[in-house]
């Protein structure tokens, strides 16, 4: 198999994708609510990291713009919100999962092949920031977000697999298209708010009427 | 310039890994008792313990056969073969270095966990033998993942002989960040945690037999043979620390001539990179709390997961 010598941006990317990659694993087999957030913020942090990098090396004022908005918004803000949120929830309590973890790592791993494999299928370029990898990592994080909010019957849970999964989007839109416009990149940040806000409301109904934020209890309360 | 003959340089090898391993372990064990607020023991501490060890009696159950006086000598001749096996200070095969590629070497390295979980049951002691179960246990789990490594590794080489992964790192600096090669890298450091009894898996100061991996092998052993096992500990992890960073992660500042000099540099410079190394370490341990016993599957198991997506990454092509 020939290698190709990679040049420092693709490696920078690169790089990057596999961290994405590596918090996105620990998120998925993490029980605990405060690491989770925690691995939230940290994989945010990388998000507005890639997301500056582009900006600059491009001249892209808007990405620039756009990562130092994500910094306080995903690393800051929000972390310290949803730290609140649980504050009333005993956070130190495992979440279960609906299966066991074992299983559900190999899940992850198949997940991860298939979107590697369809993604070094598509007709891309390299480019200045390994485009291939980059989708596939995309994907890969946007399948195990899914599989977070899936397994994990619990809304704030279900609330930090939805995020990962727009850190994901995001992150595949910054590198794969780096001309994407400032408006869809606030609109995306905007979504994550009004998502925050609604789960926010889900959670507090839930603590209020069951002292409990897991979803299961959704199913007496239509009593 | 006073160029070294390769087999001095190779014996050169053999006693840095010997000498400064239990260095490296006061290192550590300084940091992390400073990190906790202590004042924490001296940096030679190792090797007053080593030493304190040597000069006690040595105690043998009686049911005990040849197995049990034979393992420590055991376990650090394979320590000490596994160092000449990889690159610790030249980037140039040193004789014998070819007799084994990085599987080969790790079947010497696994010798020493062998020799000691057949003396730990050799010593028929209860608590001597639960340590072998499970270190064996851990060991078992450990290894696949240890080869979904290097075979990821040796994609890029063509071959896995550790001085020929050395070599092609070295040659260009981006590949050691192409995203299959973190991933895999991620992966070696999870599991050398695993080897070495670091927090998440096992901690390293604890004298309760309950959350006890390695160390409860040990409990029958006294005097020299104690010396021996706690100095092959050191070695074990001086020489994960080395393959870790000479073969994964920073293969720069080795010697390139074998002159006196540059070797001696080397020696200086690995210590440093160890110490950049054991910093995160320090880290990870300071920081994580420890897994209840049947949780360290899954810890390893994510860790498999990591060195799986590593190799998926070079098969499908991404960089």
């Amino acid at each position: 198999m020939s290698i190709h010598h990679l040049t420092a941006s693709q490696a920078f990317a690169g790089t990057i994708a596999a961290l994405l990659l590596l918090v996105q694993l620990a998120l998925f087999r993490s029980v605990v609510l405060a690491e989770l957030i925690t691995l939230y913020a940290v994989q945010s942090f990388f998000v507005a990291v890639i997301s500056l990098a582009v900006g600059l090396s491009t001249a892209a004022w808007d990405l620039t713009a756009l990562a130092i908005l994500t910094f306080l918004f995903k690393v800051v803000a929000l972390p310290i919100y949803l730290r609140g949120l649980t504050r009333g929830i005993s956070s130190r309590v495992e979440i279960p999962s609906r299966i066991n973890v074992m299983l559900s790592l190999l899940i992850a791993a198949g997940l991860v092949g298939v979107s590697f494999l369809i993604s070094a299928q598509l007709p891309l370029k390299m480019g200045a920031f390994l485009a291939n990898a980059d989708l596939g990592t995309m994907l890969s994080i946007v399948f195990i977000g899914f599989l977070v909010a899936i397994l994990r019957p619990n809304a704030v849970t279900q609330v930090i697999g939805f995020l990962t999964l727009e850190n994901g989007v995001f992150f595949g839109a910054v590198t794969l298209t780096p001309g994407l416009p400032f408006i869809v990149g606030v609109l995306v940040l905007f979504d994550v708010l009004v998502a925050v806000v609604v789960f926010a409301v889900l959670v507090r109904v839930l603590v209020a009427l069951r002292s409990t934020a897991a979803t299961a209890q959704l199913q007496d309360l239509a009593g | 310039m006073l160029v070294l003959p390769p087999l001095a340089v190779q014996a050169a090898q053999v006693l840095t890994v010997t000498l400064l391993s239990p260095l490296l372990s006061g290192v550590i064990a300084r940091a992390v008792a400073m990190i906790a607020g202590k004042r924490g023991p001296s940096i030679f501490q190792p090797y007053r313990d080593i030493v304190k060890f040597f000069r006690k009696q040595s105690l043998v159950p009686t049911q005990a056969s040849w197995v049990f006086r034979f393992a420590p000598y055991a376990v650090c001749g394979a320590y000490a073969t596994f160092a000449t096996l990889i690159p610790v200070l030249t980037t140039y095969p040193l004789p014998g270095a070819t007799f084994g590629d990085i599987l080969g070497s790790a079947f010497v390295f696994a010798f020493g966990s062998f020799a000691t979980a057949l003396a730990a049951l050799d010593a028929g002691s209860q608590y001597t033998s639960i340590g072998a179960s499970r270190a064996t246990m851990v060991g078992i789990l450990v290894e696949p993942t240890l080869i979904f490594v290097f075979f990821s590794v040796a994609f890029i080489t063509g071959t896995d002989l550790p001085y020929a992964l050395n070599a092609t790192l070295r040659a260009s600096a981006a590949d050691v960040l192409r995203p299959a090669h973190v991933l895999a890298t991620a992966a070696f450091f999870m599991m050398m945690l695993v080897d070495t009894g670091r927090i998440p898996i096992e901690s390293s100061s604890a004298t309760i037999e309950f959350g006890m991996i390695d160390d409860a092998r040990l409990f029958e052993h006294s005097g020299p043979e104690m010396a021996l096992f706690k100095w092959g500990g050191a070695m074990k992890q001086f020489l994960l620390y080395t393959v870790f960073i000479n073969v994964l992660l920073l293969p720069q500042g080795l010697s390139s001539d074998g002159s006196l000099a540059s070797v001696a540099a080397a020696v200086v410079i690995l210590f440093l990179k160890m110490c950049l190394v054991a910093g995160f370490v320090v880290i990870v341990e300071t920081t994580f709390a420890k897994l209840r016993l049947y949780k360290i599957t899954e810890f390893i198991a994510t860790g498999l997961v990591v060195a799986v997506v590593a190799v998926f990454a070079y098969v499908v092509g991404f960089g």
